[in-house]
């Protein structure tokens, strides 16, 4: 099975929220390097990180996260 | 208390409890050592609670995964490797053998609680097999 890309809105997102990586870490309870890790499309979340992203950015997963 | 405070903390008491276990040894004194080092460990995890930031997450138990999975195929593979050079070689001191059974077992040893510590992590986290009716 080939790897898949991931991409994400998150630093658009984040921009609209006014929200930093570290501010929007602290409430999904991550460390930033994991936010930038993720936002760069290195790391996938698992569903609960996904969940909670989305929601704290006010949006659902599948506007957040896109696999090619 | 913030992570950096914690970081220094967690520094100066490994310097003394290295200092002390040295210091002990070479003392003959091995008492001392096990104290402290139990003190340290219930400082450590008393000061861990305390801070305030995230200081771990799934990106790092996921990276340990994968860190463990690998230390344990190289320590296997090159456990095998040199049990038998060592075994093959007892001709030339015959604590070779000695030596080689040791990390043939260890080896062994290690591959058998990896397997039993995955079986019961799938069968508490995913439930077994049978349970599909």
């Amino acid at each position: 099975m080939a790897a898949q890309k991931m991409t994400t809105k998150i630093k658009e997102f984040r921009a609209r929220h006014n929200l930093t990586q570290e501010k929007l870490a602290q409430m999904v309870k991550v460390r930033r390097e994991t936010i930038l890790f993720v936002e760069q499309g290195k790391y996938i979340p698992s569903l609960k990180l996904a969940h909670d992203i989305a929601r704290a950015l006010e949006t659902k997963i599948d506007e957040i996260f896109f696999f090619e | 208390m913030d992570i950096k405070t914690y970081a220094v903390l967690r520094t100066i008491i490994v310097i003394l409890l290295a200092a002390i276990f040295s210091a002990s040894v070479a003392a003959n004194n091995y008492i001392i050592p096990f104290v402290v080092a139990i003190a340290a460990l219930a400082v450590l995890v008393t000061m861990k609670k305390k801070v305030q930031a995230v200081m771990e997450d799934e990106r790092d138990y996921f990276l340990a995964g994968n860190a463990a999975r690998y230390a344990l195929s190289i320590y296997c593979i090159f456990g095998a490797i040199a049990s038998l050079v060592l075994m093959a070689n007892r001709n030339v001191n015959p604590e070779f053998e000695l030596i080689g059974s040791l990390v043939a077992y260890s080896t062994c040893g290690l591959l058998i609680l990896q397997g039993l510590i995955f079986k019961i992590m799938k069968n508490r986290n995913y439930g077994s097999p049978k349970d599909d009716n």
